[in-house]
């Protein structure tokens, strides 16, 4: 897919950035304590993205975007990225922000079926149609709130073990449109990350990878951002029927009852285990979990695929010496060229 | 019926009963099914209350805080960033919880 005309893009990416940080409002980030740190980290992240995009330039969007699971998480390291060069103060050219921001946005471009910078619009998926057929060749689960609890225990799980990048383990789908009935789907996936968390304790009983959720309304009117967030005013508690899928297996209502405990044990224990965690292990492990987005690149060029200069500067301990909060919710700023000043106006960082 | 706070519609819904305040974790341990979750924010500790909620208020957060989304997700009344839900309410306090209107009443 062409990248379409660069400005134009570039706007609708800082605006659909801005959107989803002005929704998040006030708020603790997961984990407390060392992910504020983020702020700080960031530049040095942005420049080690900037050296892994360099070393992939040869190989088509295509190749990039076919091993990327969640355009969410690219959508977030975009944003680590964007704050990061704000928090460089303008020792970042033109050109090589260009490039950066430009080369996620057309991986992203690429992934998505429908618009990538539309920050309000549905969240359909390639094949995603394929996945409701196969769920109506099943019997359906009864319904029930454990289904509904499936639900949240997946998302806070996802959560508990990819902490604010919580769309590595789970994204929420659709609507998809069927012979008069909507769809969403709710997946939830890798949820035994054994290379990120190597202490079993993390997993607590888990004996399953993922699990898939499809339910069933006769009218359903949702919308996601790009974080996957999604808003709606639809009553999506209560769907028509629903299907349940655990490693690709439908399961009946015991199994449900079963995976829910599974998972809501498994949660505390992922919290518990990383409160144990130092303030600097924590912003460590955040470094991680944002880094591995890029993780399934690594294998095109062989190499090193450690995030260095973010490393160095966090053994340096120069954490807090870095620190400067930045809050999302503040604007883009043309004529200070991605510094944040609050200015009400959405514009194009971009345009010099 | 008095009018205690006004926050951010997490989602909408309109309900009462009792709230109880989650001041630290073990709090979780005594949360009651149907009771109304009042606290500051919330961590994927509350896992297990979270399904046990009648209706959910925090002191701060967005439309995109644990809280709000899990409420959508449970088809429950949510009303977050209201700032100080955890001083002006107590553990036991009746309340109505408005999410319709982004109110929190004290019955």
């Amino acid at each position: 897919m062409q990248m379409k005309e660069k400005s134009i893009d570039f706007e609708r990416c800082a605006n659909a950035l801005y959107t989803v940080d002005k929704n998040i409002g006030k708020k603790e980030i997961w984990p407390p304590a060392g992910a504020k740190d983020i702020y700080a980290y960031s530049s040095n992240l942005a420049l080690d993205l900037y050296g892994v995009l360099k070393k992939l330039d040869e190989y088509p969007v295509k190749v990039l975007a076919d091993k990327i699971k969640s355009a969410a998480s690219l959508w977030k390291l975009l944003s680590f990225s964007i704050n990061g060069m704000r928090n460089a103060h303008n020792k970042w050219d033109k050109e090589k922000r260009e490039f950066v921001v430009g080369k996620i946005l057309s991986v992203i471009s690429e992934k998505k079926e429908t618009d990538p910078y539309c920050e309000t619009g549905e969240n359909p998926l390639k094949g995603g149609l394929s996945l409701v057929k196969n769920a109506l060749a099943e019997k359906p689960i009864p319904n029930s709130h454990k289904t509904v609890e499936l639900k949240t225990s997946g998302w806070l799980y996802a959560e508990s073990i990819y902490y604010m990048m919580h769309d590595l383990g789970a994204e929420t789908h659709g609507p998809y449109a069927l012979d008069g009935k909507k769809y969403l789907i709710h997946d939830f996936y890798n949820l035994k990350p054994r290379h990120i968390w190597p202490d079993a304790r993390y997993f607590g009983d888990l004996n399953f990878e993922s699990v898939r959720v499809v339910s069933e309304y006769r009218e359903i009117s949702i919308t996601f951002d790009v974080f996957n967030n999604y808003h709606t005013k639809t009553d999506i508690s209560k769907p028509e029927r629903g299907w349940v899928f655990v490693d690709g297996q439908p399961i009946d209502a015991e199994k449900l009852s079963e995976t829910v405990n599974l998972l809501q044990k498994a949660t505390v224990q992922a919290y518990k285990t990383t409160m144990e965690l130092s303030k600097i292990e924590r912003a460590k492990k955040n470094i991680e979990l944002v880094w591995s987005v890029t993780k399934p690149w690594k294998e095109l060029v062989k190499k090193e695929w450690k995030p260095k200069n973010t490393q160095e500067m966090l053994t340096s301990k120069r954490v807090k010496m870095r620190y400067e909060k930045i809050g999302f919710l503040k604007k883009f700023n043309v004529s200070l060229d991605l510094q944040p000043t609050g200015t009400e106006e959405l514009v194009n960082p971009f345009e010099s | 019926m008095e009018l205690i706070l006004e926050g951010i519609i997490g989602n909408m819904g309109k309900t009462k009963g009792t709230a109880k305040v989650i001041e630290k974790e073990s709090d979780l341990d005594e949360f009651k099914e149907g009771q109304i979750l009042v606290s500051k924010h919330t961590t994927p500790l509350y896992v297990i209350a979270f399904g046990k909620a009648k209706a959910i208020v925090t002191d701060i957060g967005g439309l995109t805080a644990h809280a709000a989304i899990l409420a959508r997700e449970l088809g429950i009344p949510c009303v977050v960033g209201t700032e100080k839900a955890t001083q002006i309410i107590k553990t036991g306090d009746k309340v109505l919880v408005d999410a319709n209107e982004g109110k929190i009443y004290r019955l």
